[in-house]
């Protein structure tokens, strides 16, 4: 293993272990095992090295969703799948999901674009549903983002308080946030009470 | 014999203790003005107590007698917004009758409180939360603390019991973060422009298209 994939996974891990905020760059090196010159010479600083593993953890999960926007079926079954595998990620690794919802915000501005970049992909995956023939015409040009900003702060929740296992079972709830607007309360409701 | 603070130390003979409590009020919220203004130009990890107090024209011993440290100030600048907006809230929401009016009314109130107030609100909604696990359990305590207002819409609801239980959760992030990136990228003239959007994420779950039009018509 490289010594800079060795001092990206001491830093995820130790993040998981004990938050961010509890970290030094010392820390990281005893854990990664590389000497503080090898360190610097990888990452300017912490915040940096903390920036460079939440995008390559936003690198993984959204091949995934893109991955599973394309299975065959309409909006609705893509949407439904790339969700699923959106949440099925982030439950694997709760130290994993934690760094990418929570953490960052503790590590200054370098994780604050590419994160709205990932709400903008989310957003841009549900305002497709616009494009299904029942659709409302009058639904704001903004409504894709709200509800994209809605579904991250409610996975954000469940995170935070050491649920990430449950991520999965969530699934039906955000379905039902995701599609109401745009295929009305029947089809969200189906997608609400659709066994897994 | 009991010491006075260095401030109240420094005031001039014959003052009584009135004056002299305005005064500290006027200095607590000169420095809570001062770390709006910083935070909003520098954002919260840049600021420094020594940059707050030049901004409020303090004394570095009165940033202290009035705050603990850095996070409490900003701590306490959060708690005041989050009251400010809440009252401005309620206050728009008492003046309709029906839920969704009143939603519409309390919607277009914050956003109307986070256009003329940009640097409290970055406060509130961009920074407090990057200041510590404890700023941000308290940033989330505060949000949670809107749902109730949200979930007065399943007493008018048609079929309330079909609605998911986070459903007023996931609309306050949906909410909270379409004014937080427009706060974030300095766009905060775009906020009111928002009230449609978010009137069609919160109502029609609970009333229907057909009445969330009404209302959106109504703007």
């Amino acid at each position: 293993m490289s010594d800079r994939r060795r001092i990206c996974t001491a830093l995820q891990e130790l993040v998981g272990e004990v938050g961010y905020t509890a970290l030094d760059a010392e820390a990281v090196c005893r854990r990664a095992e590389v000497e503080p010159v090898v360190f610097d010479r990888h990452f300017p600083s912490l915040d940096a090295c903390f920036a460079a593993v939440w995008t390559s953890i936003d690198v993984q999960l959204s091949v995934q969703m893109r991955s599973g926007f394309t299975v065959p079926g309409g909006w609705r079954e893509r949407m439904r799948n790339a969700l699923g595998v959106g949440l099925r990620f982030l439950a694997e690794d709760e130290g994993r999901a934690r760094l990418y919802l929570a953490e960052f915000h503790f590590a200054g501005d370098g994780v604050r674009i590419p994160r709205a970049s990932a709400l903008e992909r989310l957003a841009g995956l549900i305002d497709r549903g616009r494009e299904e023939p029942t659709a409302p015409e009058r639904l704001p040009g903004t409504l894709a983002e709200a509800i994209a900003g809605g579904i991250w702060h409610r996975v954000a929740d469940l995170v935070r308080a050491g649920r990430a296992a449950e991520l999965p079972d969530e699934l039906p709830n955000l379905m039902y946030f995701v599609v109401m607007p745009f295929l009305g309360r029947e089809a969200a409701q189906e997608e609400r009470t659709r066994l897994p | 014999m009991e010491t006075l603070p260095g401030h109240l130390e420094r005031m001039p003979p014959g003052q009584d203790l009135l004056q002299v409590e305005q005064l500290s009020l006027t200095q607590r919220e000169r420095i809570l003005a001062a770390l709006a203004e910083v935070v909003a130009e520098r954002g919260y990890q840049a600021t420094t107590v020594e940059l707050i107090v030049k901004r409020a024209g303090v004394a570095r011993t009165t940033f202290y007698e009035n705050f603990e440290n850095r996070e409490a100030c900003l701590l306490a600048g959060f708690d005041e917004g989050v009251e400010e907006a809440r009252g401005r809230i309620a206050e728009a929401a008492e003046s309709e009758e029906e839920w969704p009016e009143q939603v519409r009314a309390g919607l277009a109130a914050f956003l109307e409180w986070s256009t003329e107030n940009r640097a409290l609100a970055r406060i509130c909604l961009v920074e407090t939360m990057t200041a510590g696990p404890k700023a941000l359990e308290r940033y989330e305590r505060a949000l949670r603390s809107f749902t109730p207002m949200l979930a007065e819409g399943r007493e008018v609801a048609t079929d309330a019991e079909e609605l998911p239980e986070t459903l007023e959760d996931s609309i306050v992030g949906g909410i909270v973060w379409m004014v937080h990136q427009r706060l974030l990228r300095d766009e905060a003239d775009q906020i009111p422009g928002l009230l449609a959007t978010m009137l069609e994420l919160t109502l029609v779950p609970y009333v229907g298209e057909k009445r969330t039009a009404e209302v959106v018509a109504g703007i």
